[in-house]
């Protein structure tokens, strides 16, 4: 056997660790979607079943009874399931993560460029204030919010949580199109310049279109984040403008703790993700690293 | 650039979504916890609706994040909801901050207080208690009560068993130390099977706390001295030592890991079978008795929590209030007026659930609405509530946290109980009581 | 070249441009966060209740030396440093092991580390909650499975002072370990080929090239992988949240979500404001550490 040769067979040695490391890892995910596709009483049989046959109850339930899904045997009224509050917080979910994520995005494209292109006054120390707003706890400034969105009127409005999360995924977004922009060669500018463009003409025609591509990093991690925001959506709606995240998380009926219903729920949740993640495809490396690393 | 355009095209739908979702109209809205209560009154206020017209919307809760979430929404100062059902503990923290319309008046010309029991108007519906001031009415009348199985309890095998070894027959407990010798009998690790489940659960108001102060208060034991609001001595005294002497040690025939169970886990544990006794609210029975969540639905049945020296079960329960940052008052002292009337009521009650009136729960129709409406029936003469003061939810952290630890072998029982005292006067202290 | 000279926007200047730029972004920081610094830092000297309907009132520190009197908020301290400290090793030594096996090239290389990074779109609070579910004392699988496997008896994992921490941090391993294989798998491609290569030609230990190639590489970027963890670490408190609520007793209690507990159960709005700017500097006192370092990476 040459060295090729060995190379090879540890090769596939080292693929057959990995994924018997995958399934093991992957399990809460196998158990989750078992947990959705069977009935109540099988959830919780010992041993478990491995073979079931598969119900979409509670993908419906999700939809149809209230959080609490406790419809019990009520006795001479009729209960009618009727829509959940899913639909609406999911709708909620997508305007605000959607549109906050495009906000975000697009003010910190346009501050990334000036930091990383223009003399400002105290840059670091300015970079460092937004950088701030990333580290801080959200239950910090948690209690003067609720007290200022209560006496603006912006408590358990869309608006109110699309500006916070805008505001959430700013920082990030400065510094990720910074670093993008970085990477972006000066001499576009400066034939445009030459060719008697403004910078701001320049920017819009020439440097915009080139941070396409961190834009979509920028939003897909964005969209993430937000999409999945716990804390605030906790406490600074209520019934109209609650996303879905708190309500799944917290849907357990009273009669029984219903994890078919939370796991379906799950499932739902993070399908749009995936599908974004992966058909805007992006550069997820630098996202988690706030632009200080380039792929 | 096509893909640019398909993005700005997704964003216009996805706001002229929004702009849809958010066109409302004139509807009152109520929350509650997410439990069949809830179901059960949104369904019935269709009648409501029918008759005036004035639509109702359900804004269910569940129990975990209840307080919490309507508290946040309170001190926000604008409410998503027009009519809340406040545990009866929260009346003071509410009233105290100015959240409840306060009802005086509508209260003393519509309701009649005789026609409740006396229980139900202190705790849900006055603040402070005896002071003539009303904030709302009575709605579910919830308590703490307990669940058997009868498949093991009437088993004659099990029945001898039980006689030959502790020498009483084998029957529903009527004291703590009965429940104890029951529960004893029946842990069975080997067969996964347990005495009983209680909630554990480090928490306030769904945990510990609750189900704890039935027993303390039946072994003879107070919390504080409602006059000069001093603990030591009252909630360390020596039957409340005993009491939690008696918790801690009934731990070990509760199922292993149970000492995170709150409502949901205890029920799932009488679902499946792990416990042969079980104590919750019994308001969250249909659970236990619907086929398509238990698997023991036809093999339970109820009764009420033991006595011991003294016989005290612990208040749950909700009252109809209104909240102060409603723009439809009147529309919501409409609904209270008609969940008043006999005909409401009496449909409450057939729907399978406590009633608050009187009439109605001595009526023996009343019994064949549920399976737990007898114990209601005894239950009722013996409830007590706790600490109704705003700094309730502390205090009863602070209890559930340390004998949460003390079943855990963090602390002996007696040692749990001082620091209880301890850290409650340290609470009413910085709250100004002692002044 | 008329036509680009005559519109407004050739009329920008570039100092226009710049405050245009930046504007927005400021408006919202200074609206959405350095006011509402400002604010809970004046709220930490007052004695206030958001629940009440009375007026903050000035008490000094009385907040901050009523929060350090307290015995047991050390042992809160002493919790969150164990969760941060315990989290962000394991998921250090997991990422980076997967990310050095999978640093080769293989058939289906791209599907295997997508796969891998899955749980971290997954939200932490729904999550948290499913791995209650799977660390059930009674009908757990995770209890079922090691029953059969191995014969080990029901151990108690959310709900006793040994196995309570250790679950929380199971469940932010598997949220997290995906990022930190990301990052290092971004510092091991960046190893130039050509130093392997060499250190073939001299015959060099497996472990050599380890020590003497890969890590000088990769170690930088790891730091910062395990600074983003740490400060992360140590901001939310969703797991908890869900996983344990604090129990057994206290003993999970980590700091953030004892402020929330302050702030929203127990509504002593001045206190929990000062615990909240305690941790607050605890955070920026680690920030600093990434930032002085990341201005170091940035100049080398």
């Amino acid at each position: 056997m040459n060295e090729f040769q060995r190379r090879q067979v540890k090769n596939r040695i080292i693929v057959v660790i990995l994924v018997g490391m995958l399934c093991v890892y992957l399990f809460p995910i196998y158990w989750m979607f078992s947990t959705a596709t069977k009935t109540k009483l099988d959830a919780f049989s010992l041993p478990p079943k491995w073979v079931w046959r598969p119900q979409i109850e509670n993908f419906r339930n999700v939809f149809y009874v209230g959080a609490g899904g406790a419809l019990g045997r009520v006795k001479g009224i009729e209960v009618k399931p009727k829509p959940s509050a899913f639909l609406r917080q999911l709708g909620n979910s997508i305007i605000v993560s959607f549109v906050s994520t495009l906000l975000a995005t697009f003010l910190g494209a346009l501050s990334g460029y000036v930091f990383s292109r223009m003399r400002v006054r105290g840059k670091d120390d300015l970079l460092f204030v937004i950088l701030s707003s990333r580290m801080l706890p959200p239950v910090v400034i948690a209690i003067p919010l609720v007290m200022m969105y209560r006496a603006l009127g912006l408590f358990d409005t869309l608006f109110g949580l699309i500006i916070m999360y805008t505001v959430f995924n700013l920082a990030f977004a400065v510094w990720m199109m910074r670093s993008f922009v970085d990477d972006i060669p000066i001499e576009y500018e400066e034939a445009a310049l030459v060719d008697g463009y403004s910078r701001f003409q320049a920017f819009f025609k020439f440097i915009f279109p080139e941070m396409r591509v961190g834009m979509v990093a920028t939003a897909i991690f964005s969209l993430i984040m937000t999409w999945n925001e716990f804390t605030f959506s906790l406490l600074l709606t209520g019934e109209r403008a609650r996303t879905a995240v708190p309500s799944i998380a917290h849907s357990l009926g009273t009669a029984g703790v219903n994890w078919g219903h939370i796991a379906a729920g799950s499932f739902l949740m993070v399908l749009p993700v995936v599908v974004f993640t992966f058909l805007l495809g992006g550069n997820l490396i630098r996202g988690f690293t706030f632009g200080a690393i380039k792929e | 650039m096509k893909r640019m355009s398909w993005v700005l095209l997704v964003c216009l739908v996805i706001l002229l979504w929004g702009g849809i979702a958010s066109a409302e109209e004139v509807t009152l809205t109520i929350t509650w916890a997410a439990w069949a209560p809830m179901d059960t009154l949104i369904a019935l206020a269709e009648d409501f609706t029918a008759k005036t017209g004035i639509k109702v919307k359900g804004d269910p809760v569940p129990w975990p994040q209840y307080h919490d979430k309507v508290f946040t929404e309170f001190a926000s100062g604008k409410t998503s909801f027009d009519i809340v059902l406040p545990d009866s503990q929260w009346l003071g923290e509410a009233v105290v901050g100015g959240h409840l319309v306060d009802i005086t008046e509508w209260f003393n010309e519509k309701v009649k207080k005789e026609d409740f029991y006396e229980t139900f108007i202190t705790s849900f519906c006055e603040y402070p208690d005896g002071s003539g001031k009303y904030y709302g009415i009575p709605a579910l009348g919830d308590f703490f009560g307990m669940c058997y199985r009868t498949d093991l309890f009437n088993d004659p095998e099990e029945k001898k068993a039980f006689q030959e070894k502790y020498g009483y027959e084998l029957k529903v407990p009527e004291t703590w130390s009965q429940l104890r010798d029951i529960a004893q009998f029946f842990t069975r690790p080997e067969k996964n099977l347990y005495g009983v489940a209680l909630w554990q659960a480090p928490i306030p108001t769904a945990g510990l706390t609750d189900e704890f102060l039935a027993c303390f208060w039946s072994f003879g034991a107070e919390l504080w001295d409602p006059g000069s609001k001093k603990v030591k001595g009252y909630l360390n005294s020596e039957a409340g030592k005993a009491a939690a002497r008696y918790w801690v040690d009934l731990y070990q025939y509760c199922p292993p890991g149970s000492a995170n169970y709150s409502m949901d886990e205890a029920n799932t544990a009488m679902q499946q079978g792990l416990v042969a006794m079980m104590g919750t609210y019994l308001a969250f029975y249909p659970g236990l008795v619907d086929p398509s969540f238990s698997a023991y639905w036809d093999k339970i049945d109820f009764f009420a929590t033991p006595a011991e020296k003294n016989w005290y079960v612990q208040l749950g329960g909700q009252g109809l209030s209104i909240s102060a940052y409603t723009p439809y008052k009147k529309e919501a002292l409409m609904f209270l007026e008609w969940w008043l009337s006999p005909e409401t009521q009496w449909k409450w009650a057939q729907a399978g659930m406590f009633s608050c009136m009187k009439s109605i729960v001595e009526d023996d129709q009343y019994l064949e609405y549920a399976p737990v409406n007898k114990v209601a029936r005894v239950s009722y003469p013996h409830l007590k509530d706790y600490w109704e003061i705003p700094q309730y939810n502390e205090m009863g952290t602070v209890m559930a946290e340390i004998l949460n630890a003390s079943i855990l072998g963090k602390y002996t029982p007696d040692e749990a109980m001082d620091l209880i005292a301890e850290k409650h006067e340290e609470i009413l202290e910085r709250a100004g009581y002692y002044k | 070249m008329v036509g680009i000279r005559n519109t407004w926007a050739n009329r920008v200047s570039e100092r226009g441009m710049l405050y245009l730029f930046l504007l927005p972004t400021f408006v919202l920081l200074l609206f959405l966060v350095i006011f509402p610094l400002i604010w809970s830092l004046y709220l930490s000297f007052c004695q206030y209740s958001a629940n009440a309907a009375n007026p903050p009132i000035f008490v000094g520190i009385r907040n901050f030396s009523f929060i350090f009197q307290q015995k047991e908020i050390w042992d809160r301290f002493a919790v969150t440093g164990k969760f941060v400290a315990m989290a962000v090793v394991v998921e250090f030594f997991l990422g980076f092991f997967i990310a050095m096996l999978l640093n080769r090239e293989f058939y289906g290389k791209g599907v295997l580390t997508t796969l891998f990074i899955l749980p971290m779109m997954f939200s932490p609070a729904v999550i948290g909650k499913f791995f209650r579910f799977m660390m059930d004392t009674n009908w757990g699988i995770i209890n079922y499975i090691l029953g059969k496997l191995f014969g080990i008896p029901k151990i108690a994992w959310t709900t006793s002072y040994e196995y309570a921490l250790p679950s929380i941090v199971v469940a932010d391993v598997w949220i997290w370990t995906p990022f930190i294989v990301l990052l290092s798998l971004a510092g091991l491609s960046s190893v130039p080929k050509y130093l392997y290569e060499a250190a073939d030609v001299d015959r060099a230990s497996g472990w050599f090239k380890f020590r003497y190639i890969t890590l000088p590489y990769v170690a930088p970027i790891l730091l910062l992988a395990v600074l983003f963890r740490t400060m992360d670490a140590f901001r939310f408190f969703d797991l908890v949240y869900v996983i344990t609520e604090g129990g057994p007793g206290y003993s999970t209690q980590i700091i953030p979500f004892y402020i929330y507990k302050l702030a929203f159960s127990y509504w002593h709005t001045g206190q929990s404001c000062a615990l909240a700017y305690v941790l607050l500097i605890i955070i920026i006192a680690l920030s600093n550490i990434y930032i002085t370092y990341l201005n170091r990476l940035r100049r080398t």
